[in-house]
């Protein structure tokens, strides 16, 4: 046998399926022997992928239980495409999964809400927007200064139960329309958020100048004076909230 | 042929630990403190590339704050030099970036396959040693070391099967792997008690069957043991202190080898920082303890010359 020809698909078969497919004549020793040291491995890459998801998202292990998300992730290891990513990403569309296996929309939620958490941990670095830097500005100034989202801010909205779980963690997630999850220096950060500060952080996922997102976000606003102290206020909003770089 | 090979060591020949996020500030207090203390037995840190294949985040900016004060020792774990596959070619190009940012003193992956194209084990799998196993490890371990513009060191595994069809010792493949390369070895002391007592080797004729001078780093780890009917079993699971044949291994290894970078290995169930410190402070302890019989032994043989 071939080692690079057959040798492996055999193995990868045996690991996958079972001892079943690992030919006899492959390894020295007893099949006692044998089967041992196969199960080392097999236990190895099985104990790492189920860490890995664990690790990924402890707040939605913590909800349903560890039975009920160690089901749902031997499962989910099935899936086709999942085991080619590496351990880091293995958790990409556990949340979909969570929903085809008939969980709990919150509970997906909750998972989507984790991804998103640990996207922004391992977002590329940027100096975040100080609010004392706008504040120096004259008025035309600040209408011509461009600004941009944080590489490691993401805002969404989120099922009551997000709101709920993390809520215990957070004051003021409760009863926000929006949370936003950023990571302006070491630590992640999640904040309450409205409506219009998602809005704005759409539209400044590229470089955008302060008066242009007026003009933007303002459009679908009746009283104009109103609407642009509400846009700033949103904007300084996510400024404190870390979501905003400086360019 | 072997002494021709310029063994790639600019790692410190003392002992380095793996670095773990939970021993971050401690150990960064202990290599930033301006007067060395008794506690000052590191001088280079390890670590796993692929736990910094991100952008950024925390764990950047911990490494870059080492970085700046110890050399660092990247052990992969991920190239998958043995897949038929070839190496893993999204895992070396985030290497050779990692390696770019941070300017590590070593490289290294180990003598296994990790997967295909398809699907990844996260395990190191063992390879045949084979003529054939060789050509294909060989010229990935080139392709690696071409695109790094560096070489790099590979590691003797922990093997819980033999193949059939060996037709070299591990020590000869590693030695040709080393020669038709020039790369050089990094030899785990823990996975040669694990490998002799799983395959009944001979752990000593395994330690003495490698060649000191191409040995660029070592690593000492311990493993957990299970007892069945067909034997024992020893599972290299670096969660817990290194056992007395290790060290006893080790010694023997150093008394040939002299000093080399040495590291204590601790990846699951991870201790106390004081506690690698402790064992560090055994490694280097052995260290010395060798290198001065080394110089003994060399003096009498001077004296009788």
């Amino acid at each position: 046998m071939h080692w690079l020809d057959s040798g492996q698909s055999a193995m990868m078969a045996a690991l996958d399926h079972g001892p079943a497919h690992l030919p006899a004549e492959l390894f020295a020793g007893s099949p006692d022997r044998v089967l041992a040291g196969m199960k080392v491995h097999a236990n190895t890459i099985s104990h790492a992928r189920l860490v890995a998801l664990e690790e990924t998202f402890p707040r939605t292990r913590e909800h349903i239980g560890h039975d009920r998300f160690n089901e749902h992730s031997r499962l989910f290891l099935l899936q086709p495409g999942v085991t080619a990513q590496p351990l880091t990403q293995i958790g990409a569309g556990f949340e979909q999964f969570l929903i085809d296996q008939g969980e709990a929309a919150g509970t997906a939620d909750l998972a989507r809400f984790e991804w998103r958490w640990l996207t922004a941990y391992h977002a590329a670095e940027a100096e975040p927007l100080a609010l004392d830097v706008l504040t120096s500005f004259a008025p035309d100034e600040l209408l011509e200064h461009t600004i941009v989202r944080h590489p490691a801010a993401i805002v969404s909205r989120f099922d009551p139960l997000v709101h709920q779980v993390i809520g215990a963690e957070v004051a003021g997630l409760d009863a926000a329309e929006a949370i936003i999850i950023a990571r302006p220096q070491a630590q992640v950060l999640v904040s309450p958020a409205s409506a219009l500060m998602a809005q704005l952080l759409a539209a400044a996922k590229n470089p955008v100048t302060i008066g242009n997102l007026l003009m933007q976000t303002g459009e679908s606003m009746d009283n104009n004076e109103a609407a642009v102290a509400a846009i700033m206020q949103a904007l300084v909003a996510l400024i404190n909230a870390g979501a905003i770089a400086r360019l | 042929m072997l002494a021709d090979i310029t063994p790639p060591s600019p790692l410190p020949p003392g002992t380095g630990v793996g670095l773990k996020p939970q021993h971050y500030s401690q150990a960064l207090d202990l290599v930033s403190a301006s007067t060395p203390s008794a506690d000052s037995i590191l001088s280079w840190f390890e670590v796993h590339p692929q736990n910094y294949f991100s952008a950024g985040g925390p764990p950047h900016r911990w490494l870059t704050a080492f970085a700046e004060r110890v050399p660092l020792s990247f052990h992969s774990v991920g190239l998958s030099l043995g897949s038929r596959d070839g190496v893993d070619c999204d895992e070396l190009e985030q290497l050779a970036a990692l390696c770019n940012r941070y300017a590590p003193a070593m490289v290294s992956d180990h003598l296994s396959w990790s997967g295909s194209a398809s699907n990844r084990y996260p395990d190191l799998l063992p390879v045949p040693y084979t003529k054939e196993a060789l050509d294909h490890f060989a010229a990935q371990v080139a392709r690696v070391q071409d695109r790094l513009g560096r070489t790099m060191l590979i590691e003797n595994p922990s093997r819980y099967l033999a193949f059939a069809r060996d037709d070299m010792s591990e020590a000869d493949f590693l030695h040709a792997l080393c020669a038709r390369t020039g790369c050089g070895i990094l030899f785990d002391i823990n996975n040669i008690e694990v490998s002799a007592t799983n395959l009944g080797l001979d752990a000593d004729a395994m330690i003495d069957a490698i060649d000191p001078t191409l040995v660029g780093e070592v690593h000492l780890a311990g493993h957990a043991r299970e007892d069945h009917a067909h034997g024992t079993l020893l599972i290299d699971d670096h969660g817990s202190q290194v056992t007395d044949e290790t060290w006893r291994l080790f010694e023997r290894f150093a008394l040939r080898a002299g000093a080399r970078p040495v590291l204590i290995e601790w990846d699951t169930d991870v201790p106390e920082f004081d506690t690698l410190l402790a064992e560090a402070a055994i490694a280097a302890a052995i260290t010395r303890r060798a290198t001065r019989n080394r110089q003994s032994v060399r003096g009498q043989l001077h004296a009788l010359a």
